[in-house]
């Protein structure tokens, strides 16, 4: 149980740094460091008091920090980029959660193991769909389109995609509360 | 005291489920949208990819639906114990199918602590796989209280949207008050002849050996002394020490209590002291009676052995505080609750001052009283003890000063243990000594 808390520690640990760190790999400028730092405090505070409000205050500054880290540095577009930021975040929000079990509950032997499963089964899976995203931007690239049909196309997009998915969430509330 | 225990067993897991939505699933949810929002304002892939395994955690919860079952059986043992006692509470898990991560606990009444064991566990079952749970509770104040309502949820997959289920084994166990050794002789001034283990030196009925004496017609033939009577040739007997015992009333103010709603009021410790004396003087084989003076009176009429044991136990079990602006007349308490000559424990917190009202009834009515006033002030656990504690006994003794005059024995208590004093207090003959108006 002492390993399974220790090792659970490191990890989370370990994502709040890297998670923090994550845009002063693109820039070093001032104002990311700042931010860098803000959401460092953030996710760690978070951690510590057990609060899922400021993890999500962290994860939200980090989002924010590192949009801006890519607009300034003008890195070019870059699918394992967000991917990587991507599961650092789902890594360090799922495991503040299951942190905060494990800090009130007695954890049996064993248990740290199958805790780790359905990181690593969404894990795979965002990392599928993030290159079938890649393959269709390719796709959409080669096809001879003007810069401002490009971006209405990604501004209906990602409307229909919130969209879509805010109806499938409501609709599959609906039915499990059934 | 030790009840034999309960078990019961709850029903299928499946048929009570709920599916509960976590806070977490707003969270990914927002952040998903900012992401979006994010991405299509800076016309970067990154912010979209950096929400994308949120959208994916949010997609796998919703789709993924089992149907766990599990079985469970919860013996609690025992059922009635004293305050301080250990309640062991086992739980035998047994699952149908494979179960994920769970989450198991147990909510304890706030009167209630874990002394051995967790309430919280994060277990994983396989198909087939049984699991026994223990822990012990401890209850820290008498009363009631429902034992063995146990949660249980399930966490498939990412865990956004658990199952939780509510089983309910309940158990009333009964929590019965803390008995306080009493080991020194504490004789009540009047006795009154029937079984007991107060000795008179009026030779009786009884088991004491008193002395020898010649044999007077209607003297039992067993009772004869045949070494003496062959020694001397004449029938001589056996004499013995009449036995006597006496009627003891515990009468508990309930007008008013101050204390800790959880951990204990002076009427708590009160309850206490009444069931130590109770137990000793039951033990001595005397009559014992309880009266609750309050708002509503109450009373358990005098009587002797482990029946009435139990009666007043069950007695002071549920005794509470009756506030009521409306005083009773502790006169109209009748004559076989409360018997002449009997000796009076008055337990209170001298909260109320009509309660000096129904003292003042009882010591023109010549019984044998003995006060002992509970410190409201130790059962508050304030910080400021010792002078607060002091300005309490001053104001007290003043108000009692009548009483105290009257000799009528006062014992403040400001302890854990209520009856600290009451030894010494009732050994000091001067005090009984009463008015010969009275």
């Amino acid at each position: 149980m002492a390993t399974g808390k220790m090792a659970l520690t490191i990890w989370l640990g370990l994502t709040s740094a890297l998670w923090a760190l994550h845009p002063l790999f693109l820039t070093q400028a001032r104002g990311i460091q700042l931010l860098a730092i803000l959401t460092g405090l953030l996710a760690v505070w978070g951690w510590l008091g057990g609060s899922a409000v400021l993890m999500f205050w962290s994860a939200l500054t980090g989002l924010l920090n590192a949009t801006l880290a890519l607009l300034l540095s003008a890195h070019p577009p870059n699918l394992w980029a967000g991917l990587s930021a991507g599961l650092l975040l789902f890594a360090l929000l799922d495991g503040h959660q299951r942190w905060v079990y494990v800090r009130h509950c007695e954890l049996e032997p064993g248990m740290f193991i199958r805790m780790l499963e359905p990181f690593i089964r969404v894990s795979t899976l965002a990392i599928v769909v993030g290159f079938a995203m890649g393959m269709l931007l390719i796709a959409l690239d080669a096809l001879p389109l003007q810069a401002t049909h490009v971006g209405t196309l990604t501004i209906v997009g990602a409307a229909l995609f919130a969209g879509v998915f805010t109806l499938f969430i409501l609709h599959t509330n609906r039915l499990s509360s059934d | 005291m030790r009840s034999p225990g309960f078990d019961a067993r709850s029903s299928i897991y499946g048929d009570i489920v709920q599916r509960r939505y976590q806070a977490q699933n707003y969270l990914y949810f927002g952040l998903l949208l900012i992401g979006l929002l994010l991405s299509t304002m800076s016309r970067r892939i990154e912010p979209l990819c950096t929400v994308l395994p949120l959208a994916c955690a949010l997609v796998c919860s919703r789709l993924v639906r089992p149907r766990p079952v599990l079985h469970l059986d919860v013996a609690i043992t025992p059922t009635q114990v004293f305050e301080g006692d250990p309640i062991t509470v086992r739980v035998h898990l047994r699952a149908e199918t494979d179960i994920p991560p769970m989450e198991f606990w147990h909510p304890l009444p706030p009167e209630a602590m874990c002394t051995a064991g967790a309430t919280r566990h994060l277990i994983t079952l396989g198909h087939g796989e049984e699991k026994t749970l223990e822990h012990q509770v401890t209850f820290v104040r008498r009363g009631e209280y429902p034992l063995g309502r146990l949660y249980t949820r399930i966490h498939p997959n990412v865990g956004l949207q658990p199952l939780l289920a509510e089983h309910l084994c309940e158990q009333t166990c009964r929590i019965y008050p803390q008995t306080l050794p009493l080991n020194r002789l504490m004789p009540p001034w009047h006795t009154h002849i029937s079984f007991g283990h107060y000795v008179a030196r009026a030779a009786g009925e009884g088991v004491e050996f008193a002395g020898i004496r010649p044999y007077n017609g209607g003297d039992r033939i067993r009772r004869i002394h045949w070494p003496t009577s062959l020694k001397r040739q004449q029938l001589y007997v056996n004499e013995y020490h009449r036995e006597h015992n006496a009627d003891v009333i515990l009468l508990l103010d309930t007008l008013m209590a101050a204390g800790h709603p959880h951990r204990g009021t002076t009427l708590d410790i009160a309850v206490r002291a009444a069931a130590s004396l109770a137990s000793y003087y039951l033990r001595q084989k005397d009559r014992v009676g309880l009266v609750s003076y309050g708002g509503v009176c109450t009373w358990v009429q005098p009587s002797s052995g482990q029946q009435q044991w139990y009666r007043i136990l069950d007695a002071l079990l549920t005794t509470r505080t009756h506030f009521s602006y409306h005083s009773k007349d502790i006169t109209l308490i009748p004559p076989r609750v409360l018997p002449p000559g009997a000796l009076i424990f008055v337990l209170t917190s001298l909260l109320d001052r009509r309660i000096e009202t129904a003292l003042n009834d009882l010591v023109a009515r010549a019984f044998q009283l003995v006060m002992v006033g509970i410190s409201p002030v130790h059962a508050m656990g304030s910080r400021h003890f010792e002078g607060e504690s002091r300005l309490w006994r001053l104001e007290t003794e003043a108000n009692l000063h009548q009483f105290r005059s009257l000799g009528v024995p006062i014992i403040l208590q400001d302890t854990a243990n209520p009856l600290m004093h009451l030894h010494a207090a009732l050994t000091r003959r001067q005090l009984w000594r009463r008015e010969k108006w009275l």
